[in-house]
């Protein structure tokens, strides 16, 4: 599975999961992050500008990184305990909005499924239609500049409502009710559409060589890349690494490749 | 349909109510505008094709738009018209899957505002006018869900000056037969070969299926058209669309056949450019192309011989004033 990144606010929340998939911390000069075989977590701290500094600075120390769950607890006028995923994250202050693109209903089933606004301050405005909490907006603020909202997501478990209300939650309920939402949690991992990609490893693999031994632009490295593609496209392959080594220079290895391309053959 | 996004204005018309009831277990997602969720960033038109989520919404003004020039199956006034936007088609060479970011479909439950536009734009002009429908999707194809051409042809039916062209590839055409065909409108069915459907009309009907359609509903005395587009090159092009003609036009009455258009492969620059990142292992986008005036094209050589090829092929089956070149929409 490629890489996914978990982020949750506080380390009650992030204790279970730490403990569930086996996880161990990273050392970091300015992040809590925490790796395992399936999934790396980071605990970005409360509120949405500590969400958004610390995601973004995740992607940029995580490369890998090509999805993210936020995992939290968050105020509902709904059952406690009640695992939600979100259909929509708005920030309250900005009114600005993302929709991530959910899964199939058949993937997480049961699941039900509510907009999270995220406040700068507890609220306890409750309601049915939403989920209030802190960090969701920054956390889809800063991912959805560099991943598609396929593969941002939020997981929230009911931890406050009218009847009990923000006063009542400790680091105990907290880690309790995200235990609880930890099978929609790998139910969504393994729903996220990774399949639908295209599967570009063997020109990365070619282009990265062939880069790291022959001087190219910038420029040339982007048209290298689309000609490889093409090449794998019109000949089920990438061109051969050993038959390219006679080439020593980025114009070369161009002509090549376009002379191969222009004279395949296309038929139906 | 797993999500279904409705906008709140929407949300009490029956007609949202009608096509929601079709989706019992959908997650239903209010929104204040359909742009809220459709082609917003961070999108990826490939994955969510996979799993395309429905809108319902209110289409505001622009609903009745000129044609380009050239594009008319013999008509002065043309206009075209989408009730919505994408395809429950995978056709590669698309251009949706370059305009958008969103694979999402978006339906516009404000049937009748339509209408009135296509009535008062007809009301202006002295001679007919044709209003195409199928730019932006295809018109048949979600018909069992929208029914929007069962309501439009019932409007048709009371516009005689206006004329109509249901584009589509769709075989949902019990709605049609099981109804007097209109003498104003044409059914035209975009065509290519079986080998070209297999490989790049992906989740379309095969071309056996359309051409039983076509037979269909003109037997029952529907117009019908048929649309060789896009036409797309090949070393064994001249195998291909002879015996493509040859398969549709022995099943066909042809001197009935209103009219037959061919439509070169072409796209907008920037279309293609978003086209090859999201399917980069498309032999049919990867083939040699050239780029003139900001469209991508064969070279003119090739484009050329294709369509010299095909009109002199159609001269066998067809008059030349049931032939129109170039009505292209791929």
């Amino acid at each position: 599975m490629p890489s996914i990144c978990l982020i949750t606010a506080l380390p009650a929340e992030a204790r279970p999961l730490i403990t569930y998939f086996g996880m161990r911390a990273i050392g970091h000069s300015h992040l809590r992050l925490h790796q395992g075989e399936s999934a790396y977590l980071l605990q970005c701290g409360v509120g949405k500008l500590n969400a958004a500094a610390r995601t973004a600075a995740m992607l940029q120390s995580l490369p890998d990184v090509v999805a993210i769950i936020n995992v939290g607890i968050a105020g509902s006028d709904r059952t406690l305990g009640e695992t939600l995923l979100a259909h929509g994250v708005q920030d309250q202050a900005s009114a600005q909005q993302w929709f991530p693109h959910l899964p199939a209903v058949n993937r997480l089933p049961d699941v039900a499924s509510i907009q999270v606004c995220t406040v700068d301050k507890p609220s306890s405005n409750y309601t049915q239609e939403l989920a209030f909490d802190m960090e969701a907006s920054g956390i889809f603020n800063a991912a959805s500049k560099v991943l598609d909202l396929a593969f941002v997501h939020c997981v929230k478990v009911v931890s406050d409502n009218a009847e009990s209300t923000l006063d009542t939650i400790t680091a105990k309920s907290a880690s309790a009710s995200i235990k609880e939402a930890i099978p929609t949690v790998e139910k969504l991992m393994h729903a996220l559409p990774f399949d639908a990609l295209p599967s570009t490893s063997a020109v990365e693999a070619l282009s990265h060589a062939l880069t790291n031994r022959v001087h190219y632009t910038a420029t040339e490295r982007h048209s290298l890349k689309q000609l490889l593609h093409r090449y794998n496209a019109l000949f089920n392959e990438v061109p051969n690494a050993q038959a390219l080594e006679k080439y020593n220079n980025a114009k070369d290895i161009r002509k090549m490749l376009l002379s191969k391309i222009d004279s395949a053959a296309v038929t139906y | 349909m797993d999500t279904i996004y409705i906008e709140r204005d929407v949300l009490s018309l029956s007609r949202t109510q009608n096509i929601l009831s079709r989706y019992p277990n959908a997650r239903h997602v209010l929104v204040d505008r359909y742009t809220d969720v459709f082609n917003a960033p961070a999108q990826n038109f490939r994955v969510q094709k996979r799993n395309p989520a429905l809108i319902l919404a209110h289409k505001h003004g622009n609903r009745v738009i000129e044609t380009p020039p050239g594009y008319h199956i013999g008509g002065e006034n043309n206009y075209y018209f989408s009730h919505m936007l994408n395809c429950i088609y995978d056709c590669r060479y698309c251009f949706l899957q370059g305009m958008y970011r969103s694979a999402n479909y978006v339906v516009f439950v404000n049937y009748d505002d339509f209408f009135e536009d296509i009535k008062r734009t007809t009301d202006l002009n002295s001679s007919p006018s044709w209003f195409f429908s199928g730019y932006d999707c295809d018109s048949l194809a979600l018909e069992p869900m929208t029914r929007f051409i069962e309501t439009c042809l019932d409007n048709f039916s009371m516009t005689p000056k206006a004329n109509l062209e249901i584009r589509t590839k769709s075989t949902q055409i019990r709605n049609l037969l099981a109804r007097p065909a209109l003498d104003n409108c044409v059914i035209a069915y975009s065509l290519s070969p079986e080998e070209v459907v297999s490989a790049e009309e992906h989740k379309t009907p095969s071309l056996a299926k359309r051409i039983s359609a076509l037979k269909s509903l003109q037997d029952h005395g529907w117009h019908i058209g048929l649309r060789f587009d896009p036409l797309l090159k090949a070393d064994n092009y001249q195998q291909l669309y002879s015996d493509l003609f040859e398969q549709v036009f022995k099943e066909l009455n042809r001197s009935a056949i209103h009219s037959v258009s061919l439509g070169p492969f072409r796209l907008p620059k920037q279309f293609f450019k978003k086209m090859i990142r999201l399917y980069p292992e498309s032999k049919l986008l990867a083939a040699s192309t050239n780029m003139r005036d900001n469209m991508l094209s064969y070279d003119e050589q090739t484009e050329s011989s294709l369509l010299n090829f095909c009109e002199t092929r159609l001269q066998d089956y067809i008059t030349p004033d049931q032939y129109f070149p170039c009505v292209s929409v791929s």
